[in-house]
C-alpha cells in the first residue's frame, strides 16, 4: 500500500450535524480555499505499510496528535499552537490522518504512540530543517504493530501544510479566507478542516498488465492443450483404424518398410509338422470318398478356398517348374482335437466344412523339394512344416527364416501370421507412413493407366504442391533412415539398399512403376544397381522402425509428443 | 552352412543342364562367388561378344538375393555404365526376391535381358532413350562396344 498520491483539501463540517454523520461532507472548491495535490514520487515516501489492509484510498481529517504540554517534543516553531488538534475536531468518531514533524526518534515515537490511541487511518511525517532533526527513520527501534501506514512528506511541502493546518482549526470566522467561504454560502458556525486523501497502490496484487499477460498465457496454454488433446485423439483414432485394417489383413506390413515382421515362436510352433508322404507312394488315397479323411486335412481344406485363390496366381513359373512330380504331404499322426487351430486362425473353426466337390488333390501344392535347401523330401522320412498357405518346408529351413527374416511364405509371399494379429506396436509414424504409401500407390495406379514409363519427376509434376511436398517428405524420411541404418551397422559392407519395403504389390505389372515411386527407389537408384539385389548385403539387420526417436533432437521429440502428427 | 550346400547343389545342376549361351563356374576360393561367361545372342548388337559377369551370393543366401554384375563393359540400358557394371534385374530386387528363386532363373533373366533390354526399368536412362528413339545409333554404339570390349 505504498502511496501514489496525496490530496489535501478543505471540507466544511456543518456545526449542526447528526450523530451518525460520516465524512461525506462537501469538499470545498480549491478556488475558494486551500487545496494541495502531491503526486510527484520524489516528494514523499512510504515508510511503513501493511499490505493486508484493504482500501485503495486512505481518508481522514488531518490533525496533530496530542502530546503533553510539557513534552519537549512540542516544538512550537514547527507545530503552531493552533494547529488542528484532536479537541478541534468536531466529531469524535471520524477517521483521522495524523500529521507530525519528523524530528528525533524519541519524538517520532511519542507521536506514533499518541496517534495509536486515536482512530487513525494513516500517519504522515514531514521533514523539518536540520537544526530540529537528525532525520532518522521514525520507525527505527519501533516494534509495536502499527495498524496504520506511515508516510513521509518532503519538508518543502510539509511545513507549509502544517501552517495551513494551523489556519484551519476553528470555525469559518477563524479560518484563513473564511469570508470567501461564507460568501459562498457556508454557515459562519460551520467548521472548516483539512481533509487528507491518500491514494495507495498495492491492494491489487495483480496490476493490469500482469493480469493481462496471465490471461494471454492461460489462453495460449488452453489452446495448446486443446489442440494437443485433439491431435492425440485423432492419432488414436487413426491408430485404431490402422489396427483394424491390419487385423483384417488389408495392410501389407512388410511393404511399409518398418523393419522386419517376423513370426513369433508361439505361432511358429502351431504350424503343423508332418512326416512327408510322397503322393506316388500312396496312390489316390484322398480322392476316394470312402476313405475317411483325417480331421486335420479337413481343417486344411477349410482354409483352402481363400488361400488357393490368392496364392495360385502369385505362384510364378518357377514354382510349377519345381513341381515335376506329384506328391502330397499328409499328416501321419491322427490329429487331436487341438489340431484345427494349427492355422492360428480361430475363424477356421467357424468356417463350414469344405464343399464335397472340392477334391483333396485339387490343391496344387505338390512339392517334392524344399524350396530353401532344394533337397528332396524323402517319403515317410522327412519331417515337413506346413505353413498356413499350405506350402511345406523343412522345419530347419523355414523356421529361422520366419523367426528372423520375414513373415511371408517363401513361395507365395503370403503372410504366415494369423488373421487379426497385429505384430507391431503401432506408432503415429507408422500410421502416417502407411497412409502416405497408400496414397502413393493409389496415385501410381492411376498414373499407370496413362503412361507406362513413370519417373519420379513426372509423378511429382502430376500432383499439386501438397502432393509434391508429401513425396519429398517420404523420400527424406527414407534417406534419413538409410543414413541411420548405415550408421548403426557401420562395419557391414556397403549396400545401397536394405530397404525391404516397397509398396508391396507383388504382381509384376506394377513392378516398373514401383521401382520409381516406392521408397526403395528413392535416392538410391544408382547404388541399387550396383549392389544387385540392393537388400542383399544388408546382413540380418533389424531396422528400428519408423518411430525411432533416438536420433531426433529433444525438442522435436517433445514437440511430437505434444502435437502428434505435426511435422 | 546352408547357403554353401544349396549353392553347390545349384552349381551342380547348372553344370549338368547348362543354360544356352551361359557358362558358370564358382571361383576357386569361394563358392559364393561365381564367374559367368555369356555369349552375345545372335541378331543383337552383342552378337559375337563374350561377356564375363560375376555373381555374388550373400552368406544368407537364399534368404538374401545375390548380385550380378558385368565385368565386361557393355552398352546396355539395364547395365550401369560404370566400373561396377551392375545389372538391374527385377528378380534380384529385395522385395521381389524369394528364397525359392534360383540362380538358374537369375541367369535366364540376365540372358533374356541381353536379347531384349527392359526399357522401362533402365538403369541408364540415356541409353534407354536412345534405344527407343534412335535405335540405329544405339545398335551402332553397342556393336562398337562389343567389338572393343567383348572380344
Amino acid at each position: 500500500m505504498s502511496a501514489i498520491s496525496f490530496n489535501f483539501s478543505v471540507i466544511i463540517i456543518p456545526a449542526a450535524h447528526d450523530e451518525n454523520a460520516s465524512l461525506d461532507f462537501p469538499t470545498v472548491n480549491q478556488s475558494l480555499s486551500f487545496g494541495l495535490e502531491i503526486s510527484t514520487p520524489s516528494d514523499f515516501q512510504t515508510l511503513y505499510s501493511e499490505d493486508s489492509q484493504g482500501a485503495d484510498t486512505l481518508k481522514g481529517l488531518l490533525y496533530v496528535p496530542d502530546l503533553p504540554l510539557d513534552d519537549p517534543c512540542n516544538n512550537l516553531q514547527l507545530v503552531p499552537q493552533n494547529a488542528t488538534r484532536k479537541e478541534d475536531l468536531p466529531l469524535e468518531d471520524l477517521k483521522l490522518v495524523a500529521y507530525a514533524p519528523l524530528t528525533t526518534p524519541h519524538c517520532s515515537r511519542r507521536y506514533l504512540y499518541s496517534a495509536g490511541g486515536d482512530n487513525v487511518a494513516a500517519f504522515i511525517f514531514y521533514g523539518v530543517p536540520e537544526k530540529y532533526s537528525n532525520n532518522t527513520d521514525p520507525l527505527d527501534d519501533v516494534d509495536f504493530p502499527f495498524e496504520y501506514p506511515v508516510y513521509y512528506l518532503d519538508g518543502a511541502i510539509g511545513q507549509p501544510l502544517m501552517n495551513k493546518l494551523a489556519q484551519y482549526s476553528g470555525n469559518l470566522t477563524q479560518v484563513y479566507d473564511g469570508h470567501n467561504l461564507t460568501d459562498a454560502g457556508y454557515n459562519v458556525h460551520d467548521f472548516a478542516r483539512i481533509y487528507a486523501v491518500i491514494s495507495t497502490k498495492g491492494t491489487n496484487p495483480m496490476p493490469g498488465l500482469w493480469l493481462f499477460l496471465l490471461v494471454v498465457v492461460a489462453v495460449l496454454l488452453f489452446i495448446i492443450g486443446a489442440s494437443s488433446l485433439l491431435m492425440h485423439l485423432f492419432q488414436f483414432h487413426y491408430r485404431r483404424i490402422l489396427r483394424r485394417r491390419i487385423a483384417n489383413g488389408e495392410v501389407d506390413l512388410e511393404g511399409l518398410g518398418i523393419g522386419r515382421i517376423t513370426v513369433p515362436r508361439e505361432f511358429l510352433a502351431k504350424f503343423p509338422v508332418y512326416v512327408y508322404i510322397s503322393e506316388s507312394a500312396v496312390p489316390q488315397p484322398a480322392q476316394d470318398p470312402r476313405v475317411p479323411q483325417p480331421a486335420a486335412v479337413v481343417s486344411k481344406e477349410s482354409a483352402e478356398p481363400t488361400v488357393a485363390s490368392t496364392a495360385e496366381p502369385a505362384s510364378s513359373s518357377q514354382q510349377t517348374q519345381e513341381m515335376t512330380e506329384t506328391s502330397v504331404s499328409k499328416p501321419l499322426t491322427l490329429p487331436t482335437s487341438a489340431q484345427p487351430t494349427v492355422h492360428g486362425a480361430p475363424q477356421a473353426l467357424a468356417l463350414p466344412p469344405p464343399p464335397p466337390s472340392l477334391p483333396y488333390m485339387a490343391r496344387g501344392y505338390h512339392q517334392t523339394t524344399c524350396p530353401i535347401c532344394l533337397d528332396d523330401f524323402i517319403h515317410q522320412e522327412t519331417t515337413v512344416r506346413e505353413l498356413p498357405c499350405l506350402h511345406i518346408f523343412h522345419p530347419e529351413c523355414i523356421d529361422p527364416y520366419l523367426e528372423a527374416q520375414s513373415s511371408l511364405c517363401v513361395l507365395c509371399k503370403q503372410s504366415c501370421l494369423p488373421k487379426g494379429y497385429v505384430p507391431i506396436r503401432l506408432t503415429n509414424a507408422i500410421v502416417r507412413r502407411e497412409r502416405l504409401m497408400r496414397r502413393v500407390r493409389e496415385r501410381s495406379r492411376a498414373n499407370l493407366g496413362s503412361s507406362t514409363s513413370l519417373t519420379t519427376t513426372n509423378i511429382e509434376a502430376s500432383g499439386g504442391i501438397l502432393w509434391r511436398w508429401r513425396l519429398r517428405r517420404l523420400r527424406r524420411q527414407e534417406e534419413d533412415e538409410l543414413g541411420r541404418e548405415a550408421l548403426s551397422r557401420a562395419s557391414m559392407r556397403p549396400t545401397g539398399g536394405g530397404v525391404d519395403g516397397t509398396i508391396g504389390v507383388y504382381d509384376s505389372g506394377l513392378y516398373d512403376s514401383r521401382r520409381y515411386i516406392g521408397p526403395a527407389g528413392f535416392g538410391q537408384r544408382e547404388d541399387e544397381g550396383a549392389s544387385g539385389g540392393s537388400g542383399s548385403g544388408s546382413a540380418g539387420h533389424q531396422r528400428e522402425g519408423v518411430g525411432d526417436d533416438s536420433v531426433r533432437p529433444r525438442w522435436r521429440a517433445t514437440m511430437n509428443r505434444i502435437f502428434p502428427g505435426f511435422r | 552352412m546352408a547357403a554353401v550346400k544349396r549353392v553347390a547343389k545349384e552349381l551342380a545342376e547348372l553344370d549338368s543342364q547348362p543354360i544356352n549361351g551361359v557358362s558358370v563356374g564358382a571361383s576357386d576360393s569361394d563358392i559364393l562367388k561365381w564367374n559367368i561367361v555369356m555369349t552375345g545372342p545372335p541378331d543383337t548388337p552383342y552378337a559375337g561378344g563374350i561377356f564375363t559377369l560375376v555373381l555374388e551370393l550373400p552368406p544368407e543366401y537364399p534368404f538374401k538375393a545375390p548380385s550380378l554384375r558385368f565385368t565386361t563393359k557393355i552398352y546396355h540400358p539395364n547395365v550401369s555404365n560404370d566400373d561396377k557394371g551392375a545389372m538391374c534385374l527385377g528378380i534380384l530386387r529385395s522385395d521381389t526376391w524369394k528364397p525359392a528363386s534360383r540362380i538358374r532363373q537369375v541367369l535366364e533373366h540376365a540372358a533374356a535381358l541381353l536379347k531384349e533390354p527392359n526399357i522401362d526399368d533402365a538403369v541408364e536412362t540415356a541409353i534407354a532413350e536412345q534405344y527407343k528413339n534412335n535405335h540405329e545409333d544405339f545398335v551402332k554404339t553397342a556393336k562398337d562396344w562389343t567389338r572393343k570390349n567383348a572380344k
